[in-house]
């Protein structure tokens, strides 16, 4: 009698079980983050559920890509005592942000995975690998600078064992697109889970209508500007000599 | 209170850039120049992409100069024939120098060049300026007015006389080749092109000293060519490289019109010798932060450009 019981409840609970045994669960606070005139970057909130607490040799890893991009390094050297641009390379399709969280021991992930899934700086794929190449340590260090690459191992809180919460930052110069945040789950060294959730980063309200203006009615745009700045430079002619009158 | 300007692509605190348009204002306002050799560089020193600040400084010198022009048009100070010579000169002038702008960027060597030519022509002529009104103020007035007439009659130089295209232009009193205001004028557009700033700077002495033009007409004259110069740089650099930040620009108009109103006000309290002084001084400064730039070592060698 008892035992039927407990097939019965076990059965009942099957189907709901399965649905919540996801190994981890998480989700941003917001899904578009739109640029306005006064936008100065913005934080959102990651926050997720994982079904068993975390070992000592456990980790979680945050990582947020921005859309690719193409940037030239230039390095200046001294010709005939002026600073010139001498040699440039270029970085093709590297991302324009790399943000990567970091929780708990990541000792125990093996050296190809951490460059598989480009967990650390030193092993994103740019298109000069070598570490002690100087114009690769430009393009790291000017990215840091503006908070658009960077390594953390603070962000990332815990609530109780299960629940946990990450401040996920995009600095001022974010550039607009298609952006995803991956959590990856780590246990003894394998990835357990992956979540990816995509976000959106795009320009709004007048800015944006300025930009899109400027780049799809080029001519139209800059007789515009000519048509505005005629009048303004009217409207203060007629001001000056309000005063001098 | 940070602004986005949509084409830098940053923002910048609104009071700054208010700010830098009353500087530039004040300028034009007490110097009758365009401010536009004051705005550019801080604009750069702010963190605007140079091919930003020198294209949206253009479309701000189209209100300044309007303004400066619509002053000068009632009392009949402007010699239209002579400017629109200048101006076919500036209008050929602006679209190569547009052209060269877009190329050096390619280069990399853009920002150099800016520099050099701030260095170059401000420099020099503010070395000039400062002897001159040195000169004024601490010597003999009467050698200084002695080496400005040698200079002006530079125009009557048998070479000059001897080139094709002999036009007269009877509201400025002189017969002279058409190619002296159009070559002028072509040198000007270069540099409104590539420095952001007007040219009157240059073009008001060049008219005086190689032309010949009477001196209450070149005034006038060059704002004229610098309306219409200015506003063919926007366009350009608008529809070739969009580099044109309507938002910033409108913000600094703004500024250089409470600027100016400032700067007409105090003009009237000083002498005119010493303003020379003073805006020669400040055009050192200015090349001088600019040289700098170009000869101290940098901090970082490198510099991160975005291709598109």
């Amino acid at each position: 009698m008892m035992g039927r019981v407990v097939v019965l409840f076990m059965l009942w609970m099957l189907p709901v079980g399965a649905a919540w045994s996801q190994p981890l669960l998480a989700d941003l606070s917001h899904h578009i983050i739109a640029i306005q005139t006064d936008f100065q970057g913005q934080d959102l909130i990651l926050f997720g559920t994982l079904e068993e607490a975390l070992g000592p040799d456990d980790a979680l890893v945050i990582l947020v890509k921005g859309p690719s991009e193409t940037l030239d390094i230039r390095q200046k050297a001294r010709q005939r005592g002026l600073w010139i641009n001498e040699t440039s390379v270029r970085f093709e399709n590297i991302p324009s942000l790399y943000h990567i969280y970091r929780y708990g021991a990541l000792a125990s992930v093996s050296a190809a995975t951490v460059a598989r899934q480009e967990l650390t700086l030193d092993k994103l794929k740019l298109t000069i690998m070598d570490p002690e190449n100087p114009f690769r340590a430009a393009l790291l260090e000017n990215k840091k600078t503006w908070g658009l690459y960077k390594e953390d191992t603070t962000s990332i809180v815990f609530r109780g064992p299960y629940l946990f919460r990450a401040d996920v930052d995009f600095p001022v110069r974010v550039k607009t697109g298609q952006y995803s945040v991956t959590v990856f789950l780590f246990k003894k060294g394998d990835i357990v889970a992956a979540q990816t959730t995509p976000l959106m980063i795009s320009k709004d309200g007048i800015g944006a209508d300025i930009f899109f203006f400027a780049h799809t009615h080029a001519l139209e745009y800059g007789v515009l500007a000519i048509i505005l700045a005629l009048f303004a430079g009217w409207m203060a002619f007629i001001l000056m000599r309000k005063r001098s009158l | 209170m940070d602004l986005y300007f949509p084409i830098a692509e940053m923002s910048i605190n609104v009071f700054l850039v208010l700010g830098l348009g009353i500087l530039g204002g004040l300028a034009s306002g007490l110097f009758g120049v365009g401010g536009g050799f004051l705005m550019t560089p801080m604009l750069i020193f702010v963190g605007v992409p140079p091919s930003v600040a020198v294209a949206t400084q253009a479309n701000q010198l189209v209100a300044a100069s309007t303004s400066g022009f619509l002053g000068h048009w009632p009392r009949g100070h402007v010699d239209i024939k002579m400017g629109g010579v200048l101006l076919a000169g500036g209008l050929l002038g602006s679209w190569i120098g547009v052209a060269l702008f877009s190329w050096l960027k390619r280069l990399g060597h853009i920002d150099v060049v800016i520099s050099l030519c701030y260095v170059v022509f401000l420099g020099s002529l503010a070395l000039f300026m400062v002897m001159e009104s040195a000169r004024f103020i601490w010597c003999n007035p009467q050698k200084g007015t002695a080496s400005l007439k040698t200079r002006r009659d530079f125009h009557h130089h048998p070479l000059l006389l001897a080139l094709p295209f002999m036009m007269r232009f009877p509201k400025s009193k002189l017969y002279i080749s058409a190619l002296l205001p159009a070559v002028i004028g072509f040198f000007v557009g270069i540099l409104v092109s590539l420095m952001g700033i007007g040219g009157g700077f240059l073009m008001v002495p060049a008219m005086i000293y190689f032309l010949g033009m009477p001196v209450h007409m070149v005034a006038g004259t060059s704002l004229f060519q610098i309306t219409f110069v200015t506003a063919m740089v926007t366009l350009l650099q608008a529809f070739q490289n969009q580099t044109v930040d309507m938002m910033l620009a409108m913000v600094l108009i703004l500024g250089s019109v409470v600027g100016a109103q400032i700067g007409l006000k105090l003009a009237a309290h000083l002498r005119g010798e010493w303003l020379r002084f003073i805006l020669a001084l400040i055009v050192l400064g200015v090349c001088g932060q600019m040289l700098s730039g170009l000869l101290l070592t940098p901090e970082s060698l490198f510099s991160v450009v975005s291709v598109r």
